[in-house]
């Protein structure tokens, strides 16, 4: 159906930022997982830890 | 369109400098990428929902570029993409390697509750704005639900990470997020708190109200003692709290400005009895308190100069913003080529008639006026029906050369906006402004 040229606007935007912000997301995920290494155990991990011990 | 993409920028950096911080500040890895990238739908998401606040706080600067109903829709966007980011962060997380006794068992850390009830609460959120007509909840009713549920997620979140992000323990991150908390409750207590507190020192004081139509009202405002309106272009919207005393309900909505910027010293809003708080609004007085907010939007001819040949198409009371249209280029004597195709019940129900007959008479603008009526009497001898493809294509040949401005009920605009389509309109020669947030 026709919509205006301001809601056309808005839809690129919306789906753009959307599909940058989820790129982006993925992206650093990624990165994040060549760039580590060696480094001392996390709190998150920690917690993880703490939920298996508890539950073992 | 400078300060436009200048205000998208700012705000999608806002999003990715956290994501982007999760690079730079490079922490262990110990699990899947999976996780890792679940860790980063959580700081995007969280960014998303602090900004969510500053995206519905009606600021001027934010809503100018892009009108109102744009900014509360890319709100509404934001809503979602925020959710889906925020909903994969512990799937993701479990999937990566974290174990899915992050989500099943319940002796998990009172942070890790407190993320799943946030999350919960973000899931009602999401659904009640979504779904709210269909629930049947009323805006009122809706809009205190948000604010309840804005202000438990906004601390949700916050408590939640700042506990359980293994990276918030970095500074970058603990000035970050105290950033984007700040900014958050800064834009909310403005926006719910300390504006409305301001305005309502100052409220204006209803100057007339009178029946234009059957059940339509003419409400006309002035700001107290001898302050002078705000500054606004034809075709806009004000948010409008009426005090009344008398029992009457006090609430906000938004009305459409019916008067004219060149009609000098008040402002009309011309409303329609058709809600649970518009069937009072004939119960208005004269010297009656109102607060008022605005303007707001950017349905305006005012902003397109360049609009030289015209067709408004108006249903109902969507012929305010068209009526302030066209008073204004009748008073700055404007040169366009305007027809106006505006669709009624009855002829009873046709608001503004006489000064519409007086424009069309005019020369500047040249208007065209037909009225459209879908349940006229016998005596009626203009065009019957709705406003559709036959009716626009005789009245209107050249339709595809023209802006068409449409202002209407949905079920109307819907189908226009189907008949502009086969006409050939296309997307750029529409100008509409949706008014149900």
């Amino acid at each position: 159906m026709l919509r205006s040229s301001r809601r056309q606007r808005l839809r690129a935007v919306i789906l753009g930022i959307g599909s940058l912000v989820i790129a982006i997301v993925v992206l650093a995920g990624l990165l994040r997982q060549r760039e580590s290494s060696r480094e001392p155990e996390s709190h998150q991990h920690a917690v993880f830890q703490t939920i298996h011990l508890e539950l073992t | 369109m400078m300060r436009g993409t200048m205000i998208l920028a700012g705000y999608v950096g806002a999003i990715l400098l956290p994501v982007l911080g999760f690079l730079w500040i490079s922490g262990e890895s110990e699990h899947g990428v999976l996780f890792d990238i679940g860790r980063a739908a959580g700081i995007a998401g969280f960014a998303i929902l602090m900004m969510q606040a500053v995206l519905a706080g009606r600021f001027k600067a934010a809503e100018k570029p892009f009108g109102f109903d744009m900014v509360i829709r890319f709100h509404q966007a934001m809503g979602v993409l925020g959710l889906l980011l925020l909903l994969s962060h512990p799937l993701l997380l479990a999937l990566g390697g974290g174990g899915w006794d992050l989500l099943f068992s319940l002796q998990v850390p009172a942070e890790i509750w407190v993320g799943k009830a946030a999350l919960g609460l973000l899931v009602i959120q999401v659904g009640v704005s979504l779904f709210r007509e269909r629930l049947g909840l009323g805006f009122q009713k809706w809009r205190v639900t948000h604010d309840v549920l804005s202000i438990l997620l906004l601390g949700g979140v916050f408590l939640h990470s700042w506990a359980a992000g293994d990276d918030l323990e970095h500074p970058f991150y603990r000035v970050l997020w105290v950033l984007l908390l700040a900014v958050a409750v800064a834009a909310f207590v403005y926006h719910r708190l300390l504006r409305p507190a301001l305005l309502a020192r100052r409220p204006w004081k209803v100057t007339k109200v009178e029946e234009e139509a059957p059940g339509v009202w003419a409400v006309g405002m002035r700001p107290p003692g001898n302050g002078s309106i705000f500054r606004y272009a034809p075709g806009q919207f004000h948010f409008l709290t009426f005090r009344r005393g008398r029992g009457l309900p006090v609430e906000e909505h938004h009305f459409t400005i019916s008067s004219s910027p060149t009609e000098d010293g008040e402002v009309t809003s011309t409303i329609k009895e058709s809600g649970d708080f518009t069937a009072s609004i004939g119960e208005t007085r004269p010297d009656d308190e109102v607060v008022v907010q605005g303007p707001f939007g950017r349905f305006s001819s005012a902003f397109h100069p360049g609009d030289r040949k015209i067709l408004f198409i108006a249903g109902g009371i969507g012929i305010t913003p068209i009526r302030s249209m066209l008073r204004y280029m009748a008073d700055r004597q404007e040169d366009r080529d305007v027809v106006l195709l505006f669709g009624n019940l009855t002829e009873a129900d046709i608001a503004f008639r006489d000064e519409l007959e007086s424009l069309a008479r005019g020369t500047r603008p040249r208007l065209t006026l037909v009225h459209i009526l879908s349940d006229a009497g016998e005596e009626w001898s203009g065009p019957r029906g709705f406003v559709d493809r036959e009716v626009i294509e005789t009245h209107c040949p050249d339709v595809s050369e023209r802006t068409v401005y449409l202002c209407g009920p949905p079920p109307m605009a819907n189908m226009v906006r189907k008949a502009l389509e086969a006409l050939g309109v296309s997307s750029t020669g529409l100008r509409e402004e949706k008014f149900s947030f």
